[in-house]
């Protein structure tokens, strides 16, 4: 892919779209386990996660910025191109109060420890518990 | 030894062995699906983006609502990078 954000697919949609599992780079065990992971993160913690899985446009972490965009203040965003070997996680003004940047270093670095070894998922699933149990329960 | 038997013994059993060393070479990966992502290998598929389920989370639903549609910019405050 090479352009700017709006070139990616726009349209956030929950769910597979189309025939996913067949086509798409996951397997369907391999994404009920994502949605299962990402589902439970977000209902504990009250931040609404996402994952981005594809390529970026240069700058990365300027196209991952861009990408959050789309998303609203309380919400975290795990961008992942496998292809550019990058990852960026971002956060927006609410979770970054209980989301620090330490707390997402931390998260990346198990991440890139799974990725190196090929687990994708798996290491998606690891970030997301990090990231999780880092932010804690919801104050209201 | 009439040609069927020969045939039989001398084609059939060595496509015989042949099919059974080729599934228990390929028959697990033809079963199982294998993971599509080796480091270092070009990312081909289409990208994605994954939600939780909106249900999940309560609090947030209409923002969630507003993501889906796109409506919303905020900007981004903090995070992580990494490369592998």
């Amino acid at each position: 892919m090479s352009g700017e954000a709006s070139g990616t697919r726009t349209a956030l949609q929950y769910g597979p779209v189309g025939d996913r599992a067949v086509e798409g780079p996951f397997t369907t065990r391999q994404l009920s386990r994502l949605d299962e992971a990402l589902t439970l993160s977000s209902r504990e913690t009250g931040i609404l996660f996402s994952v981005y899985v594809g390529e970026f446009a240069q700058p990365t972490r300027a196209h991952a910025e861009a990408l959050f965009e789309k998303l609203d203040d309380n919400s975290v965003l795990l961008a992942i191109s496998p292809g550019q070997r990058v990852l960026h996680i971002v956060t927006g003004p609410k979770s970054a109060e209980r989301l620090p940047n330490r707390a997402c270093a931390l998260a990346a670095l198990s991440m890139r420890s799974s990725f190196s070894n090929g687990d994708l998922v798996g290491g998606i699933v690891a970030g997301l518990r990090l990231l999780s149990d880092a932010s804690g329960r919801p104050s209201t | 030894m009439p040609v069927w038997e020969t045939l039989l013994v001398f084609v059939g059993i060595p496509l015989g062995v042949v099919a059974v060393l080729a599934l228990a070479v390929y028959g697990r990966a033809m079963v199982h699906q294998p993971n599509r992502y080796r480091p270092g290998r070009p990312w081909t598929y289409e990208p994605s983006w994954f939600l939780p389920h909106p249900e999940a989370v309560p609090a947030t639903a209409s923002s969630t609502q507003a993501a889906i549609s796109g409506s919303t910019t905020t900007t981004a405050v903090g995070g992580a990078s990494g490369e592998w």
